[in-house]
């Protein structure tokens, strides 16, 4: 009996069990309904909240791009340019005539792309091709410090023999040394410290484009200066120098790209901050309607890609409350200067013609560099003026000069350079403009 | 053959519930995501800003007698230059120190933003030497040569975070993605204001104290008496360092965490002595007045102690730029 009991318990158990029912098919689909609901709502969060973030990462990256040009770009300019503390923004810079030492040129090549002005009146543009805005200074820092010193090593060049001589040369008979601030920091064969460099600042279109624009690289080379080159240019050649023939490359002078210097008569030439003055010098001179950028390639830093414009403006004593290109503060135009095209090219800010472009400022030189007479300047009157017997002599910044007469004016002052800088981000497919204002 | 035991349609629904509360937490941390990554490009930006508007002070240089013909920080008592051995707290009877709030309102209006300290701001025009009389804050002088930016131009250039320029997907400003021709705009979210402190005693003249406050989405709608002014409970000493200010009355929530504060040395209507800015740590409402913690703290030598405190309305940061 009891096991007849327990028989039927425990099929009217699987009973039970077999009558409770599982998941119908409207439950299921309330729960798939439910659920797809759920879903859609949380997809559209997670794609407003992906297209956020995405957009939110192009600006972050295009700062991340910018902020170290910046950093770069604001320490150059922010340093001295010239001699002692002399600065461009000083209100008697040219009471004493161009700088003994150093230089600063900004050139401006094609037409600037007016854009607009805001309501509250701020004009913006950007620069149209590669060619258009380039700097070029010297740089002094100030300091002892080791971050206070441009740091430079030597160009290694086959047969290493000759390296370790050259670089010998350099740290083993303490020729070149900068400086015996820099001494304690030159331990190491072939790198040298300097406070002096030559710095500049130059564009170069990299043929690809943002929806349209066209896009340009932007680079900066750097060369150390040494400031007294008697010695290191007092050496002989053996000693200093390879065996030529040179590279195939004869824009390079071997070993030294990383130095301010030139080759004289097969021999290198160390530039000092005063050679600098004079434009024949320099790694970017002067004269020519088209930029001599070709040289600047060899070492040249990529500071960044991308960049729609490169756009350089000064805030100056005729335009105190607003940035102005170059061109136009032809208001400044000294008279006319004759039919030579080399002067014209070499003028201040201007060319022959109507053309405002290429523009140039500088600060031009009291030195003569053998070859060509620049001008020595007068300090008969007590304030420096440029010398009037000098037919050939390149004109100064806003003295007036009426055939061999000169009138002399009060220098351009420039109190503030503005840099503006756009970049494009290719994956954000965002633009960014960054802006430095430095005094200088 | 026995079946197994199935869900009910209430256990799946607390399922999905819970499913529901775990995804939404995890996408809750895109927006907190998207929320720092944009303080931290606005801050890059503040940044920017700041560095821009001291270089455009520099290369303007407003202190600077050469640039006269704009502003200059003024003098109140030029003539009156006590010993150097004078002090801070024992300036001659008459002289007072300067102070000047210069912002885009101040090239476009002449209106005094400081609630019950009415004569804190005073300007020489540098054309005529003359004093712009008190009560009156200054306008910036513009020189009026045709040519010459207008005031409105002058507020956007100066006062202005000039590189949030908005760009099409191309790069350009007068174009929208489309390819048509719009006005160029900026962003607009930062504005900046100059505040100059020429301290006692007016021994040096080139002696400025300088700082730069930042404006976030400020009110571009001119009013006067932006700045609230609550009065202390007591005067904190200017012996003593401290960063705990209790105000006489309750701030009513007026007053958040990270928000700044100008302190003062002076009650209403009394030319202060003493000017400083500090960021608002802790705010204790509950009571029947206003306990505040400021950063940092309240420097010792504060004029002759601190008595009150403005609210400095849209204000970002405030940041000291030197001499």
């Amino acid at each position: 009996m009891e096991t007849r009991n327990a028989i039927m318990f425990a099929l009217k158990s699987t009973q039970i069990r077999t009558i409770k029912k599982a998941f119908t098919l409207v439950e299921l689909m309330v729960s798939m309904a439910i659920i797809i609901f759920m879903l859609s709502i949380m997809s559209q969060a997670f794609v407003i909240a992906t297209t956020c973030m995405s957009g939110l990462k192009g600006v972050g990256e295009l700062l991340d791009k910018g902020r170290p040009v910046l950093a770069v770009l604001q320490k150059d300019l922010s340093a001295y340019h010239f001699d002692g503390y002399r600065r461009l923004s000083d209100d008697n810079f040219w009471d004493y005539g161009p700088p003994r030492q150093g230089y600063f040129q900004i050139y401006e090549g094609g037409t600037t792309s007016y854009e607009g002005t805001t309501t509250d009146g701020v004009n913006y543009q950007r620069s149209g091709s590669a060619a258009d805005h380039r700097l070029a200074f010297t740089s002094r820092l100030s300091g002892k410090n080791p971050e206070d010193f441009y740091v430079t090593a030597f160009e290694q060049y086959n047969p290493i023999s000759e390296y370790n001589s050259l670089t010998n040369g350099f740290n083993g008979n303490a020729t070149l040394q900068t400086s015996k601030n820099s001494q304690r920091y030159d331990f190491t064969p072939g790198v040298l410290h300097s406070q002096w460099a030559e710095i500049a600042y130059f564009t170069r279109a990299n043929n690809r484009n943002a929806n349209g624009t066209p896009l340009m690289d932007l680079y900066r080379q750097q060369r150390a200066i040494l400031p007294s080159n008697s010695e290191a240019n007092g050496l002989a050649i053996s000693d200093m120098m390879p065996v030529p023939p040179y590279p195939a490359n004869t824009s390079k002078v071997p070993y030294f790209e990383n130095f301010s210097c030139k080759a004289i008569a097969g021999k290198i030439y160390f530039n000092s901050p005063s050679d600098l003055t004079m434009p024949n010098y320099r790694m970017v001179p002067v004269p020519g309607s088209v930029p001599v950028l070709n040289s600047l390639y060899p070492n040249s830093d990529l500071l960044i890609t991308d960049v729609i414009s490169f756009d350089v403006r000064i805030l100056s004593d005729s335009s105190l409350l607003d940035f102005s290109l170059i061109s136009s503060l032809l208001g400044l135009k000294p008279p006319a200067l004759g039919s030579s095209t080399w002067m014209d090219n070499t003028t201040n800010y201007w060319q022959t013609g109507n053309s405002k472009n290429p523009a140039t400022f500088d600060t031009w030189t009291t030195g003569n560099d053998g070859t060509n007479q620049y001008d020595l300047g007068d300090f008969s009157t007590g304030v420096w003026q440029p010398t009037a017997i000098d037919a050939s002599g390149i004109p100064i910044w806003n003295y007036l000069r009426s055939g061999t007469t000169y009138y002399p004016n009060k220098g351009l002052r420039i109190n503030a350079i503005q840099v503006s800088i756009r970049i494009w981000d290719e994956k954000s497919q965002k633009a960014r403009e960054f802006k430095i204002i430095q005094r200088l | 053959m026995l079946k197994r035991k199935g869900l009910t349609l209430l256990e799946v629904l607390i399922s999905i519930f819970i499913m529901g509360i775990g995804m939404l937490s995890v996408l809750a941390m895109f927006p907190a995501a998207a929320d720092m990554m944009g303080r931290a490009i606005s801050n890059a930006q503040m940044a920017e800003g700041l560095v821009n508007s001291r270089g455009m002070y520099d290369g303007v240089d407003w202190t600077s007698s050469a640039y006269s013909k704009f502003i200059t920080v003024p003098i109140k008592n030029p003539n009156a230059i006590p010993p150097i051995t004078t002090g801070w707290f024992n300036q001659p009877a008459g002289e007072t120190p300067s102070f000047l709030l210069l912002d885009q309102f101040a090239a476009l209006a002449a209106v005094n933003r400081f609630t019950n300290l009415p004569i804190e701001i005073a300007s020489l025009d540098a054309f005529t030497l003359n004093l712009i009389a008190p009560y009156n804050p200054p306008k910036i002088p513009i020189d009026s040569t045709s040519g010459n930016p207008s005031q409105t131009e002058i507020a956007g250039r100066f006062f202005t975070c000039n590189s949030d320029l908005i760009l099409n997907k191309a790069g350009v400003a007068n174009l929208d993605d489309d390819g048509s021709i719009v006005l160029v705009e900026r962003e607009a979210k930062f504005t900046l204001a100059h505040f100059f402190t020429r301290p006692m005693p007016i021994t040096y003249p080139n002696y400025i104290k300088r700082n730069i406050l930042v404006f976030k989405d400020r009110s571009q709608v001119l009013t006067a008496n932006d700045f609230t002014y609550y009065s202390l409970n007591s005067v904190i000493s200017s012996a003593t360092s401290t960063n705990q200010f209790t105000l006489s009355a309750n701030a009513n929530g007026a007053l958040k965490t990270r928000q700044w504060v100008m302190v003062t040395d002076s009650v209403s209507n009394v030319y202060p002595t003493a000017v400083d800015f500090f960021e608002i740590i802790t705010v204790d409402d509950s009571g029947a007045t206003t306990t505040i913690e400021i950063n940092p703290a309240l420097p010792f030598g504060f004029g002759t102690g601190a008595r009150s405190i403005y609210l400095l309305k849209d204000v970002a940061r405030v940041v000291y730029i030197g001499n």
